[in-house]
Formats: C-alpha cells, sequence, structure tokens
C-alpha cells in the first residue's frame, strides 16, 4: 500500500564499484543492529589484515618467569598462558588463522553449493538426483564425523582443514540455492524468456543467479560463522591446526589443565570465538533483514 | 485483488504436492533406497580413506614388531591380498551383518559400538529433551509481541546464546558448576543403581537410576539445539500470527491467549518440527565434542578413540550405527509430521 | 424491500486515519462519515488502494493501535465508542455483535482445526451452552447455509472442502452468535461467478430474515448492484458519492463514479473504446470519441491455429515406485480453429483447463494426444523462428517482470536471442515499443516495481510485441487489475490489434470482458469444452444447459 523504494544492502553491493553505489540510500536503511554489525565486522577485519602491528608480543615466545600474569598486568594485556606466552598476540594470530581458514573454505563452499543447487534445480533428471543422493548423504551423516575421519587420515595442517571443511560443507549453500532456484525457474519471467529462445545459460546468469544472490549473501555470513566453530572445535579436539600453532581451538584445549589457576587461559579464546561468531551472526541477520525491506518495496 | 489469493491458493498447493511426496508408501521406500545408497558410500569412502591412512596390520602388531610377524599379521587376517579383494571380502561380511573384529581388543566391532549406544542416547535424548521443554514455551512467548522491549531483550540474549559453540558452552560450564561452584561432578559417567522391571522369567529391561553426573553433559548438548531451535518457534509463531486465520479468529472474539496457544503455536509448531528431525545429525556431531569433553563413554567418545589408534572395524561400525540412527530420527519426524498437519494426514489415508 | 428502522448500526462521522512508518505517514481516510441501519445492506465500492478495507477493519479496531494515528472522528457501533474500549471488552464484542467475512477461503480458516472446533469456539466464547448444544446449533447453521451433508462438513478440515463451501462456513461462523452487524471484506471475490452467485443470494437471503445489517466490502459495482440497498463510492480515502444503489448506479453525479462506471465492459458496443479513469476525470467533453470508435478487424478468414483432439493429462496418484499409475485429464478432446486477426476467446472457471491448453499452445507444457497446428503444419515441426510468432501475456504482471532488470532490457530480451544487438540499439527499440503500448520512454531505465499494475501488463504487452508476433496468448491479462485500468489494457489490446493485424488467443473467467474483445468463443466446463461459436450468438443465447447457469450467475448492473 505505501510505496516506499527502498533498496537493498544486498542490491547495493551488487553495484559496489560502479557509480550506482550511494552510501546515502545505505543510511536510509540501515538500523543501530545493522551498524553495530558492520563496525564488529570492521574491526575484526582490522586486526585480521593489520595484526603484525598490533601485537605486544612475539605469540610464539615465552617467558617462563611471567606464567599466569593476569590479565592487564606486567605488559600482559589479556595476561599470559602457562608458558608465559602473550594471550592478546595468540588471540590476534588465532584471529588471522581462523578468518583465512573459514574465509577460503566458505568461498569454496560458495562456489560448489550454489552450481550444484543451480544445475539441480533447472530440470529433472539423473543429475538431479545425483545431486539430491549426494547431499542427503552429506546431510544425514554427521559433517563433524567425516571432517574427523579425514583429518585423520590425511594429517593435520592449514590445507587440510581447509579442504575438508570446502569440500564437505556446501550442503547449505545447495540447498538454499536449489529451493529458490527451483521457484525461479517456474517464474513466469523465465518462462517469457524460455519462449523468447533465450538460452539457458543466459537465463541461468541473467534472471536466476541474481535473484538468488540476496540470500547468498545471507547466507556467507551465517556459513562464516558455523564455519569459525567447526575449526575450532576441530583444533579443540586436536584434529585442526598443528599443536602449538596459537589457535583459538588450540588456546582453549591447552586452558583445560589450569582452570583453577589461569580461568583467563579459557575466558579470552572463548570471548574471542563468541565476537567473532556474533558479530557474523549479526551481519547476516543484518543482511537479511535488509533485502527483506527491497522484497517488500517490490512487492507493495 | 483476486491475484493474492491466487497466489496464497498456489503456495498451499505446492506444500500439498510436496506433502504427497512424503506420504506414507512411496516417500518409505524411495528413502530406504536412499539409506542404502549412502550406507554403501560411507562405507566405500571409508573403507579406502582408512586404509590409505596406515596399515592395519602395523596397529595390530605395534611399531616394534618384526617384518617376520608383519607378514604372518597380514596372511592371518587377509590383508596381503590386493585392496579390492580385501574390500569385497569386506562387503561380503558386511552384508552378512559381520562388521568385523576390534583391532585394539579383538571384540567385534559392532558389539562394541552397540555396548556404547545408550550413553548416547541418553544424552542425545535428555538433550532434545531439555530444548523442547525450553524452545517451544519461550519461542512462543517472543514471537506473539516479537516488537515489545522485553522480549527484544530476550531475543538479544538468544542471539549471543546462539553465538557460544556448544564445546565452549561446556568448558564454561565444567568451569562454573564444576571448578568454582563445586556443584556438579564434571567428568565421567554414572548409570546410577541399575534396577530391572521384570516382564517375564527371562525377560527384563534395565531401568538407569538419574545420577548429577548427566546434567552438565546433556545441558551443554542442549546447547547445541536449543538457541536455534528457540528462535525458529519464535519466527514461525509471529509469523503464523499475521497469517488471515488469526485474523479471523481476532475477528470471532478471540482473547490474545487462545489466538496463540490454539491458533498459532500448532502451526508455528510444523516448522520447528522438521528442524528437530534436520538437527538431529549436527546433534550427534555435538555429541563427539561433549563426550570427548566429559569422557562420557558413548559412540562419539568412542569415534575420536578408534580414529585416532585407525581402529577401522570399529570406525566403519560407528558410521554405519549412526546413519541409520539419524535415518530413524528422520523417519519418525516424519511421521509426527503427519500427525500434527491434517492436510498431509488425509492425503495419506 | 423490508421496512428500515431508523436505529443506527454503525455511525462513522468525519473519520480520518494514517498509517505510521518511518518512511513517513500514509494517510488512509480523509474525513470519512458512514451510517448504517438495521437490517441494511450497505456497500462501500473502490478500487485497491482506495481503503476501502482500511475502513472496515476499524469497525472491529483489528487494525495494530501503534501502527495507527487517528486525528479526527468518532466511531461508534452499537452506539458504543469502539475506540475508546479495551481489548477485553473489543472481544465481547467481535464475533457475537459485529462478525466479519474475509476474501481468502483458503487462508482464512485454520488450516489445523477442524470446521467444528472453528464454529463451536466462537459459539461456547459468547453464549452460555453445553458442547452438545454447540453442536446442534453449528449443525443447524450449516444446514441453514444450504449445505447437502452438514455432518461431513462439521467434522472436516478446511483443506477438504471447496472454496465455495469454505466460504459458507465462514458466513456460517459470522451469522453464529446472531450479531447486529456483519461485515464482509470482498466475500466472493476469489470465487468463481456460478459460485459467487450462490454465496451472495445465501448472504442476502439470510441478512434480510435476520434482520442483520451487512456492510459489504467491494471492488465490484455489479456486485453491489445485485445485494446492496445504499452505496458509498470511495476514491483515495474518500467517499465521492454516497446513495441508494439504483440512484448511484443510474444516474451517477460525481465524476469518479461516471468513469468507473463507464470503464465497465458491460452493455458498451463490443470492440469499442472504453472510457478510462483518466478520460473522465480530465475531461468529460472526450465522450464522443470514446464511444464512436469502433474498430473493425480485417476479414481475412484465414486460418492461423488449430487444435484437433488435444488432451492433456497430468499423473494423479503415484504407485509404490513412484510412477503415475492414474491420470486426471485438465484438457480432454479438445478442438478447434482460431482466424487470422481474430480474438478467440476462451471462457472457464478456475481448474477447467483452460490455461493447461494456453501452455500448450507456447510450448510450456505439451499434449498427451492430438495435434495443434500453426499455419497449417504441426507445431513442433515448425522452425524456432516461426514458432517465436507465438507470444504470451501471463495474468500476473507482478509475477510476469523479472524485478531485477529495468524496463528496456526486459522488453528487448527476446531481440538478444538471434543478432548481438549493443545496448544503445536496444534502449532505441525499447523506446519504441514504449510508445507502441502507451507509456512514456523516458521510464524505460526503471525498474518494475516503480510501474503501477496497468503499466506493467503495458511493459509485459511490450516485450511480447518485440519479436513482431503473430499471434498473442492472453492469460487472463486483465484479471489482477482494476476495472478502470482493465478499460486502458483492452483499449490497448484492441488498438494493437488493428494496427499489426494480431490474432489473440484469450484466456478468461469474466464474461463481461469477453464478450467485449472476441470474435469466437469458447466455453470450457470440466475438461470439456461444451459450446463454441460466434461470441455474440454464445453468449446472448446460450444453448448448452452450463453456459446458460454461467451467464445467469453473471452480477449485472441491473437493480431488479
Amino acid at each position: 500500500m505505501s510505496n516506499l523504494k527502498i533498496p537493498a544492502l544486498a542490491g547495493l553491493l551488487g553495484d559496489f564499484g560502479s557509480k550506482n553505489f550511494n552510501w546515502n540510500k545505505i543510511r536510509q536503511v540501515a538500523n543501530p543492529e545493522i551498524i553495530v554489525a558492520f563496525t564488529l565486522f570492521t574491526i575484526l577485519m582490522f586486526i585480521a589484515i593489520f595484526g603484525q602491528f598490533i601485537q605486544t608480543h612475539d605469540p610464539m615466545q615465552g617467558d617462563l618467569l611471567k606464567r599466569f600474569t593476569p590479565p592487564g598486568s606486567e605488559g600482559y594485556l589479556l595476561g599470559s598462558d602457562h608458558l608465559g606466552r602473550d594471550l592478546w598476540s595468540r588471540m590476534v594470530d588465532g584471529l588471522q588463522w581462523s578468518m583465512a581458514c573459514a574465509m577460503t573454505a566458505n568461498l569454496l563452499n560458495l562456489f560448489i553449493g550454489s552450481t550444484l543447487g543451480l544445475l539441480a534445480a533447472e530440470k529433472p533428471g539423473m543429475l538431479r538426483i545425483v545431486i539430491n543422493q549426494l547431499v542427503y548423504t552429506l546431510q544425514s551423516f554427521p559433517g563433524l564425523v567425516i571432517l574427523i575421519c579425514v583429518v585423520v587420515v590425511v594429517g593435520q595442517g592449514f590445507m587440510t582443514l581447509v579442504m575438508t571443511l570446502g569440500l564437505l560443507s556446501w550442503v547449505v549453500y545447495m540447498r538454499v540455492v536449489y529451493a529458490e532456484a527451483s521457484s525461479l525457474f517456474q517464474r513466469e519471467y523465465v518462462q517469457a524468456a524460455r519462449l523468447a529462445g533465450v538460452s539457458r545459460w543466459s537465463i541461468m546468469f541473467g534472471h536466476v543467479l541474481p535473484g538468488v544472490r540476496a540470500s547468498l549473501f545471507v547466507i556467507f555470513a551465517f556459513h562464516f560463522a558455523g564455519l569459525l566453530i567447526a575449526e575450532s572445535a576441530l583444533s579443540f579436539l586436536g584434529l585442526g591446526a598443528p599443536l602449538g600453532v596459537p589457535t583459538w581451538g588450540n588456546m582453549l584445549a591447552e586452558s583445560r589443565q589450569y582452570m583453577i589457576r589461569a580461568p583467563w587461559m579459557l575466558i579470552v579464546p572463548a570471548g574471542a570465538i563468541v565476537t567473532a561468531v556474533v558479530t557474523m551472526n549479526l551481519v547476516g541477520d543484518g543482511i537479511a533483514s535488509l533485502s527483506r525491506k527491497k522484497g517488500r518495496s517490490i512487492d507493495v | 485483488m483476486s491475484s493474492s489469493s491466487e497466489v496464497n491458493s498456489n503456495k498451499i498447493d505446492k506444500r500439498l504436492n510436496n506433502a504427497s511426496l512424503i506420504g506414507p508408501f512411496i516417500p518409505f521406500i524411495q528413502q530406504f533406497t536412499r539409506l542404502l545408497v549412502l550406507l554403501f558410500m560411507v562405507t566405500t569412502l571409508l573403507f579406502f580413506m582408512l586404509r590409505l591412512a596406515g596399515d592395519p596390520a602395523l596397529v595390530l602388531a605395534g611399531n616394534d614388531a618384526s617384518p617376520e610377524q608383519l607378514a604372518a599379521i597380514r596372511a592371518q587376517y587377509g590383508l596381503d591380498k590386493p585392496l579390492v579383494i580385501q574390500y569385497f571380502n569386506y562387503m561380503m561380511n558386511l552384508v552378512q551383518g559381520d562388521f568385523g573384529k576390534s583391532l585394539a581388543s579383538g571384540e567385534p566391532a559392532m558389539g562394541k559400538v552397540l555396548t556404547m549406544l545408550p550413553a548416547t542416547l541418553l544424552i542425545a535424548g535428555l538433550a532434545m529433551l531439555i530444548s523442547i521443554i525450553i524452545a517451544i514455551p519461550l519461542g512462543a512467548w517472543l514471537g506473539f509481541k516479537p516488537e515489545r522491549p522485553d522480549r527484544r531483550a530476550v531475543s538479544g540474549i538468544i542471539f549471543i546464546f546462539q553465538g557460544v559453540p556448544g564445546f565452549v558452552t561446556a568448558l564454561i560450564f565444567i568451569q562454573v558448576f564444576a571448578v568454582n561452584l563445586r556443584l556438579l561432578p564434571s567428568l565421567g559417567m554414572e548409570w546410577g543403581t541399575i534396577e530391572y522391571i521384570n516382564f517375564f522369567a527371562d525377560f527384563s529391561i534395565p531401568i538407569p537410576i538419574p545420577s548429577k553426573t548427566w546434567i552438565l553433559p546433556s545441558c551443554s548438548l542442549a546447547w547445541f539445539l536449543m538457541p536455534s531451535l528457540t528462535r525458529v518457534v519464535a519466527a514461525n509463531t509471529s509469523e503464523a500470527m499475521r497469517e488471515d486465520y488469526i485474523r479471523t479468529a481476532r475477528a470471532g472474539g478471540a482473547s490474545g491467549k487462545s489466538v496463540l496457544w490454539r491458533h498459532a503455536l500448532p502451526n508455528a509448531l510444523l516448522g520447528a518440527a522438521a528442524l528437530i528431525g534436520t538437527q538431529f545429525a549436527f546433534l550427534m556431531g555435538g555429541a563427539v565434542i561433549t563426550e570427548t569433553i566429559f569422557a562420557w563413554p558413548g559412540i562419539g567418545w568412542l569415534l575420536i578413540e578408534s580414529t585416532q589408534t585407525l581402529d577401522f572395524p570399529v570406525v566403519q561400525a560407528l558410521a554405519f550405527c549412526i546413519a541409520i540412527l539419524v535415518f530413524i530420527v528422520n523417519a519418525i519426524t516424519e511421521l509426527s509430521f503427519q500427525f500434527l498437519d491434517p492436510r498431509l494426514r488425509s492425503k495419506g489415508n | 424491500m423490508i421496512n428500515i428502522t431508523s436505529e443506527s448500526v454503525v455511525e462513522v462521522d468525519n473519520l480520518s486515519l494514517e498509517f505510521l512508518s518511518s518512511a513517513g505517514n500514509l494517510m488512509a481516510l480523509k474525513g470519512v462519515s458512514l451510517n448504517i441501519k438495521k437490517g441494511e445492506i450497505v456497500g462501500i465500492v473502490g478500487e485497491s488502494g482506495s481503503g476501502k478495507s482500511v475502513t472496515a477493519m476499524n469497525l472491529l479496531q483489528l487494525l495494530p493501535k501503534t501502527k495507527i494515528n487517528i486525528p479526527t472522528g468518532s466511531i461508534s457501533v452499537l452506539k458504543r465508542n469502539v475506540a475508546e474500549m479495551t481489548e477485553e471488552q473489543l472481544q465481547v464484542l467481535r464475533g457475537a455483535e459485529i462478525a466479519m467475512i474475509f476474501q481468502e477461503p483458503m487462508t482464512a480458516l485454520n488450516p489445523v482445526l477442524r470446521v467444528k472446533d472453528q464454529i463451536n469456539d466462537i459459539l461456547l466464547r459468547h453464549k452460555k451452552i453445553s458442547q452438545n448444544e454447540a453442536e446442534e446449533v453449528s449443525i443447524g447453521l450449516l444446514r441453514d447455509m444450504k449445505i447437502s451433508d452438514p455432518q461431513r462438513v462439521y467434522e472436516s478440515f478446511p483443506h477438504e472442502l471447496s472454496g465455495g463451501m469454505r466460504q459458507r462456513v465462514m458466513i456460517a461462523m459470522a451469522f453464529s452468535c446472531s450479531p447486529k452487524l456483519i461485515v464482509a471484506d470482498e466475500p466472493t471475490t476469489a470465487l468463481d461467478v456460478t459460485v459467487q452467485a450462490q454465496i451472495l443470494s445465501l448472504l442476502k437471503e439470510r441478512a434480510k430474515k435476520t434482520e442483520t445489517s451487512v456492510l459489504l466490502i467491494t471492488h465490484d459495482l455489479a456486485v453491489v448492484a445485485q445485494l446492496c440497498d445504499r452505496v458509498y463510492v470511495m476514491y483515495k480515502g474518500e467517499f465521492v458519492e454516497e446513495g441508494e444503489t439504483r440512484q448511484v448506479i443510474g444516474s451517477a453525479s460525481h465524476p469518479y463514479t461516471k468513469a468507473l462506471l463507464n470503464s465497465l465492459p458491460e452493455g458498451k458496443k463490443p470492440k469499442s473504446r472504453l472510457a478510462t479513469i483518466e478520460d473522465s476525470l480530465s475531461n468529460n467533453s472526450e465522450e464522443l470519441k470514446i464511444n464512436n470508435k469502433i474498430i473493425s478487424s480485417t476479414n481475412k478468414h484465414k486460418t492461423i491455429l488449430e487444435i484437433i483432439n488435444g488432451s492433456i493429462e497430468y499423473p494423479k496418484d503415484y504407485n509404490v515406485f513412484g510412477s503415475p499409475i492414474s491420470f486426471h485429464k485438465a484438457v480432454d478432446q479438445v478442438t478447434l480453429t482460431l482466424e487470422e486477426g481474430k480474438t478467440f476467446a476462451l471462457v472457464g472457471e478456475s481448474g477447467c483447463g483452460k490455461t493447461s491448453l494456453a501452455n500448450s499452445i507456447v510450448g510450456l507444457n505439451q499434449l498427451s494426444s492430438g495435434e495443434i497446428r500453426y499455419k497449417g503444419r504441426n507445431i513442433k515441426e515448425q522452425t524456432p523462428e516461426v514458432r517465436r510468432e507465438i507470444q504470451i501475456v501471463f495474468q500476473d504482471p507482478q509475477s510476469s517482470l523479472d524485478p531485477r532488470w529495468p524496463v528496456w532490457k526486459i522488453m528487448t530480451e527476446p531481440l538478444t536471442v538471434k543478432q548481438n544487438p549493443t545496448s544503445k540499439e536496444l534502449r532505441i527499440k525499447a523506446s519504441e515499443l514504449c510508445e507502441m503500448v502507451g507509456l512514456e520512454s523516458q521510464f524505460i531505465d526503471r525498474l518494475p516495481h516503480e510501474f503501477s499494475g496497468g503499466q506493467r501488463q503495458r511493459i509485459a504487452i511490450g516485450r511480447a510485441l518485440s519479436v513482431r508476433p503473430k499471434l498473442l496468448v492472453l492469460d487472463e491479462p486483465t484479471s489482477a487489475l482494476d476495472v478502470s485500468v482493465q478499460a486502458q489494457i483492452l483499449n490497448l489490446l484492441l488498438d494493437l490489434q488493428d494496427e499489426f493485424n494480431l490474432s489473440y488467443f484469450f484466456i478468461s473467467h469474466d464474461v463481461a470482458v469477453v464478450k467485449h474483445i472476441s470474435d469466437m468463443v469458447a466455453v470450457m466446463y470440466q475438461s470439456k469444452v461444451v459450446e463454441m461459436g460466434e461470441a455474440i450468438e454464445v453468449l446472448t443465447a446460450p444453448k448448452h444447459e452450463y453456459t446458460k447457469t454461467l451467464m445467469s450467475s453473471v452480477p449485472t448492473l441491473d437493480t431488479e
């Protein structure tokens, strides 16, 4: 009824770099939660990129005389661990590791999941059956169990972690793309394009892929959070990062023996994980609410 | 005007069409075929992956075994034959229900898994129960009037809870309840005293007595499901509140309470039931971590243990067992769907 | 006519209402005054967005109080000021004294509750009776609604009932506590015309019998003419005219009401131009031009399309292995011929198979037996270029345009198939197409949602025209539009046919529109064509039983 013409960030992101990109439009639609989300996200990205310059100590080098220093004393911002290493610097290293790992795996997931989703959605046939069986397999089997097996087999390390996460956890993308693309392929404008003789690739890239783009942004953020959790869980179990590499999962595993003596060894990495995950969830929620607004402005 | 109702009716028709696919018979056979393909894929994949990972003969004989001992063990277990033949033999045994013997202890692999299974089912069941008991009323309360300040505050807290990974929760629980407050034990499992109920002379069922050791593991595991379930119930409820039949109910003079509990919630729970089904596989993944942290002797703990020692018959049996478990839970969810949604119920008849 | 006592049931005085939103407030009602007396049936007629539903919802205070603001006016229902009542007081009133009937019979009943629960709920809430008594009353009510098998309906879930049956249940619910006032918001808009006739007569009969006042909200003047004693005409949040139905329809005084009446195809000369709201509001003297231009189509009598014994089947039940075992015949042995430059209309109610048939002409689905011949050859043997001469325009201009594409890209998409034109060429072409369909060409960079429904339908027609088609399949092209917009689109279609010698395959459920636009007509009922012939002949002197029922069900502007 009301004629709100609110462009969505999801749509605007597509214009990034072009002359249509408009900060004013973004300011119009942003609510406080979205501003908080993107501020936190910017801070995280800043730390991840410029980590080396804000570390106060060498994250690997410990001072055994200064073991278990509580946070805020003797130059240790967040305290020190059982080997006298600086927790702040280790946390920054952990952030870099987690972000790099989740980002790479996520891009891989995005590519595999949306390709398979599109292919399966286009028309019924053998390809759809095979892809659905693959999804069913990955879905009805705890992802973590497969990951554990793979990591045990191939060994620990950054590449192993990224590849296993990247190749095995794309189901969420596939399911969403499949569901949305299936409905888009039934839309009348796609049918009209088909009747006019437009080729299947033009339809896919011209109508269907742009139609699922907003959802892809949303999943990317939420899935990023999921991958952060998976990565730290694997490290925690001793299956992700090699021992000694300062990652949040490893830090949590180390903290277990010193729970009474140095609770901050638990609190620092736990807080870091929660902050990162909540930030990504907030970003996902923000993008989702923006694209909902856009959807509504189209509907009226 | 008329178009909007057309769209609505299309939506419903689509749901019914999907529903006819999960009617009682067709889907069961389809799903069963899918399960068989799934089991085949998983066992095959695991067989070759685990063989690539290490030599079972080495595991059996130990690292300091002589080449002669190794050869003897290889011959005894048929490990000297080509990999394809080994695979064939393995699959033949599998079809007959023989999963082989544990390389670590020599017990039948499946038997070992099945003795560990009840402990996992116990915390998984408790975790689900806790999640449902908390999530449904809380989600209904949140979704009824989501714009109120108190609801927004609680939603915010749930949102942050959702961002706390289950294993971090487990560690925090241990820190708070076991280390700081010394209220609850953090490790191990007790069945309590086991009582038997005799039905017939030689048939009895063990009834475990609840023990304090159950609390932390099941609460931690519940954390994997509870926040997302709450959010889904809340979202579904607030969506149902916008439906036309709610307007009809209000125009008929229904009170707020009756609108929520009688009209909105039953519709909202249909979506939540689907989530419980799909999240069970995720919950089993959570069980692996939770059991490791609490040294809870279930199949998750066994999985870590046996993958690290390359006890591959046990890993295989575990994979098999988990896949079937997930299948059963999904089947139950679908049945409950049919029970909850009359549109599906009448399709089935 | 029943004698109407002077007792007022509803008195709305100078009511204004605005919707609050962060993007700016929207004035929905501007000083509306409404009066309904006991036993009176009053209509509010207006187009979408005119504020008629808001008026209705506000009588029961069903709008979210935090999102509206009422600067002026008072509402008194049954001598009580509802605006100042608490939610608890309102709950006693709703259902018992004032009841409401909604448009969507599909979604307005709770899908998980049986009919009995939904009716009994209301009875038990407002009356002090036992469960058993409630059951008796409910079944009696259903029987009063002329439901032949009330016991079965009573035990059913909503999805097990047809649309008309659901609406009967809704009416039964509304009458259950013998309210003083029933507000019916587009009660028959989603129903087929034969069902609509039954529901309307039922509503009228019950209301007159029980001396219940009815406020009927509708966009359809003919429905008002059939049902209402008095009518209010609403336009942009105001009542522009009010009075006895006969008087308003017979001799409208306000230009908007006149325009609304003029834009109806009913009673106008076939193929004549219809007056649009803009014509009438801007300049009344244009009427001369409007009514006299008669479009003559060339009479070549050349066959362009034939369907011979066409049948379409869909799988209905599946066996255990997922292969179909029984089929539902959507189209059964249909044979018809379409001549070049003519309009062939297919009339029928929802589910009769007309859309399936249309889709098979353009190739969106396949005939299971029989054949379609285009220009004398089986359409499957024609080259893709020839097949592109057949284009389709869908019902809903909302979903038939890609919401992310600018208009020029949408309109010229079919042209990108063969050559690789530059976007400059395409934009020029798009401007031409815009002119052809009566859009201003400076808007070609806009997105579809920036246009109104009628403009969007013009864009869809422009896209179909871009490949210079010979045959257009029009699938209910005007049924999602307001009547005045419908008139514009019908005018446009007639103009285009004249200009390009187009043939139309026109699908509709609206007899008046079909009568206006078509040369030949086929009436479809339960998958079969039951009657076919010259439009005037079939629609004025129907021979088949079903066509007769259909024609007598169509509400007309004649007030008995």
